[in-house]
């Protein structure tokens, strides 16, 4: 009787298993299916797109209009690249999805990790440069103890209030 | 970074020049995101003003004169609220200011009890940013945070301010300086010049010249809490002119 009862929670757990695997992966998708990696052959730095990210704490998501630089007449044959004209005919920005947000109570500037500290986008960011899908997830799983390492490693200040506002 | 040299940020405030306009009050309460409270919510103790003007009226009429006191965290050199904190979520930092992290708190308040100056404040309400009331949300100041309910937070000297001034100096190459770089918002905003800050240790700032005052005294100093806030008291001249 009693190994009946384990027999069926078993096969509960299993075919529980088999939906959640089932399910589409969650995750963050991008209106257009950007090639991190065309681009970076193509000469593009980081920050061609991400344009604020040595100027401001925030490393801003490009514009329509920054698209449009290169864009304006088509490179390729890609229908991803024919969307660009699309949004630019409904006078609309594409929805670009952020992948990675800090907490409310951290404060984080890229001026100060780009260009004082010189660390490299990749250190954070993973081999964008390689990436010819756009990512769904966080290529690097940004934890505090991360955070910390790093900061000992190149001796940066690891004093609670120099992150946590 | 290692800071090579580390400043002793402190602040000096002329009793006699401050004319209890509460600049400094909604200078700090805008900078800092600091919750509103209206007359109930302070009757029952749950006001929160990171900066506060004291008064205290003497005398019977005709010669009646009261006094102000801007009230904030004294930023201790031995603070007693870090030392009872059981999470380390309220600790002194290397710049000598005392932080409080606000994910670390678990809101025991015994930090706000410890506190002889009363400047610790518990955080009764999930004020998200959804709650902020819709007028005031486009000024939330981005670089502080909204405390979470059931926290205690406190003046961190603008703490936030002073990341910004490292930034730059060092985009500049060079250090902080003393005096100008970092400076909080209840002193950038005090209109009668009554507020005063920089680094007490270097001798070429106003703060050192004016804490070397004999004028110069410290809240509840037989503490020994050694505050880094100086208060320069008022001249006596005011008084016995009038009486």
């Amino acid at each position: 009787m009693k190994s009946s009862w384990v027999v069926a929670g078993l096969a509960l757990v299993i075919a529980g298993g088999g939906f959640l695997a089932a399910r589409p992966r969650p995750g963050v998708h991008q209106p257009v299916r950007f090639n991190h990696a065309a681009h970076v052959v193509a000469g593009v730095d980081c920050d061609g797109c991400h344009a604020t990210v040595k100027e401001q704490s925030f490393a801003s998501l490009p514009k329509l209009e920054d698209c449009m630089q290169c864009h304006d007449q088509p490179l390729t044959k890609d229908p991803e690249e024919k969307k660009l004209k699309a949004y630019e005919a409904a006078h609309a920005e594409p929805p670009w999805q952020r992948i990675y947000r800090m907490p409310a109570h951290v404060y984080f500037s890229h001026r100060r990790h780009v260009v004082l500290a010189k660390v490299e986008c990749a250190v954070c960011h993973g081999a964008m440069d390689k990436a010819k899908e756009p990512p769904v997830r966080p290529a690097v799983e940004q934890t505090m103890t991360w955070c910390i390492a790093c900061h000992q490693k190149r001796h940066a200040s690891i004093d609670c209030i120099a992150c946590h506002r | 970074m290692t800071e090579e040299r580390r400043p002793r940020w402190g602040m000096v405030i002329d009793l006699d020049r401050c004319s209890g306009c509460q600049a400094c009050v909604v200078a700090c309460k805008q900078e800092n995101n600091v919750p509103f409270s209206d007359e109930e919510e302070a009757a029952g103790g749950r006001e929160i003003s990171w900066m506060r003007v004291m008064a205290a009226t003497e005398g019977d009429y005709p010669h009646v004169k009261t006094r102000f006191l801007p009230l904030l965290c004294q930023q201790c050199d031995q603070p007693p609220c870090t030392r009872v904190c059981p999470t380390r979520a309220t600790f002194q930092s290397p710049s000598g200011i005392v932080g409080q992290i606000y994910p670390r708190c678990i809101g025991c308040r015994y930090c706000a009890n410890a506190c002889p100056y009363q400047v610790k404040f518990f955080n009764w309400y999930n004020w998200s940013k959804f709650r902020w009331p819709e007028e005031m949300r486009s000024s939330l100041n981005p670089d502080v945070s909204l405390r979470p309910k059931g926290v205690i937070e406190k003046c961190t000297f603008c703490h936030h301010r002073l990341q910004k001034a490292r930034e730059q100096a060092a985009i500049e190459g060079r250090a902080v300086r003393g005096e100008g770089d970092f400076v909080p918002a209840c002193v950038e905003g005090c209109p009668a010049t009554a507020m005063f800050f920089g680094d007490l240790d270097d001798p070429d700032t106003t703060v050192h010249k004016l804490a070397a005052s004999s004028r110069a005294f410290r809240l509840l100093e037989e503490l020994g809490t050694e505050p880094k806030v100086i208060y320069l008291k008022e001249g006596e001249w005011n008084a016995q002119a009038q009486a």
